[in-house]
């Protein structure tokens, strides 16, 4: 399973360039995993990744090497995203909806492109909403970030059977749900 | 199956293309010192701390112009304690004691009985 503390403080500059660097080329993908996990609020999500960063860089999280430096930054930055969650919640400032804020970003980030991929980020976006939470992670680990049930099981610290379970489930909502919104 | 999971991929690459354009730049988030939503999101609204201040002096001051409950505590421990208890204690007899003139009928007589030999005393101390 992912850990945070198995290896030694990156305080090894050549070490902390490296970190960068693997940090830098997982970055976009990072991103979209950031997004998802803070109900698609662009800036909770660079707050959260900011702060995922500063873990690692800093070396409050460590990289143990007993699974995918991928799957263990998105367990991180999971992990970071339901601090900063449980944070907001105790301080009374809710996250309004994940359906609101992705109903409303779309004019935002999609204006540019072609509108059939802006009809269909929508669509799905709107389907995406309706579902629950643990079946929207490991369908975006999945399809968005192309992860195998395995390691989308290891992100979401859930068992295998779990993860499978959530992964069916969930993609014959998401099926009916497109259908429906289509 | 497979043909859901490839249209669910093309629906996810809509969305990945448009994320990623939006991301914000690596170097900005690790160069950049941490932007503290916190600190912001300790002012709930504007003038909380003032008013925060002002319900606690109102506390304070009613503590100080109202000590009624204060009073009733120590009351409630007068009440409460054994010793005054026992200060404050009446034996029944004296009921009996109280009631006494009412057995030798008016009062008045009995008052004017004394004043008499009062009077007399006071007159000629020397004669008892």
């Amino acid at each position: 399973m992912v850990d945070e503390d198995h290896s030694p403080n990156p305080t090894d500059p050549e070490r902390a360039t490296d970190l960068q660097e693997l940090l830098e080329s997982h970055h976009a993908a990072a991103y979209g995993w950031a997004l998802n996990c803070s109900a698609s609020d662009p800036g909770d999500a660079a707050d959260v990744l900011q702060n995922t960063y500063q873990k690692i860089l800093q070396g409050r999280a460590r990289y143990g090497g007993t699974s995918s430096f991928r799957t263990w930054l998105f367990a991180v930055i999971r992990n970071t995203a339901a601090e900063e969650r449980r944070r907001r919640w105790i301080r009374g400032l809710r996250l309004s909806s994940y359906a609101q804020k992705r109903e409303s970003e779309p004019e935002e980030s999609h204006g540019g492109e072609n509108s059939e991929q802006a009809e269909r980020a929508s669509a799905l976006q709107q389907a995406l909403a309706q579902l629950p939470r643990r079946q929207r992670e490991v369908l975006h680990l999945v399809f968005y970030q192309d992860l195998t049930i395995e390691a989308a099981a290891e992100v979401m610290r859930v068992s295998l059977g779990s993860a499978r379970t959530h992964y069916t489930r969930g993609k014959l909502r998401l099926a009916s749900l497109l259908k429906s919104i289509q | 199956m497979k043909h859901v999971e490839k249209q669910f991929r093309d629906y996810f690459d809509a969305i990945r293309s448009a994320d990623t354009a939006s991301a914000p730049l690596f170097h900005c988030l690790v160069l950049t010192p941490l932007r503290r939503k916190e600190r912001a999101a300790l002012w709930i609204f504007p003038g909380q701390w003032i008013a925060i201040g002002a319900g606690a002096a109102a506390i304070v001051v009613a503590a100080f112009f109202f000590p009624g409950s204060q009073h009733a505590n120590q009351a409630s421990l007068a009440t409460n304690d054994p010793l005054s208890a026992i200060c404050n204690w009446t034996p029944p007899s004296d009921a009996l004691l109280a009631s006494g003139t009412e057995f030798w009928g008016s009062s008045s007589l009995t008052d004017q009985l004394i004043e008499n030999e009062s009077a007399s005393y006071e007159s000629s101390p020397s004669s008892l």
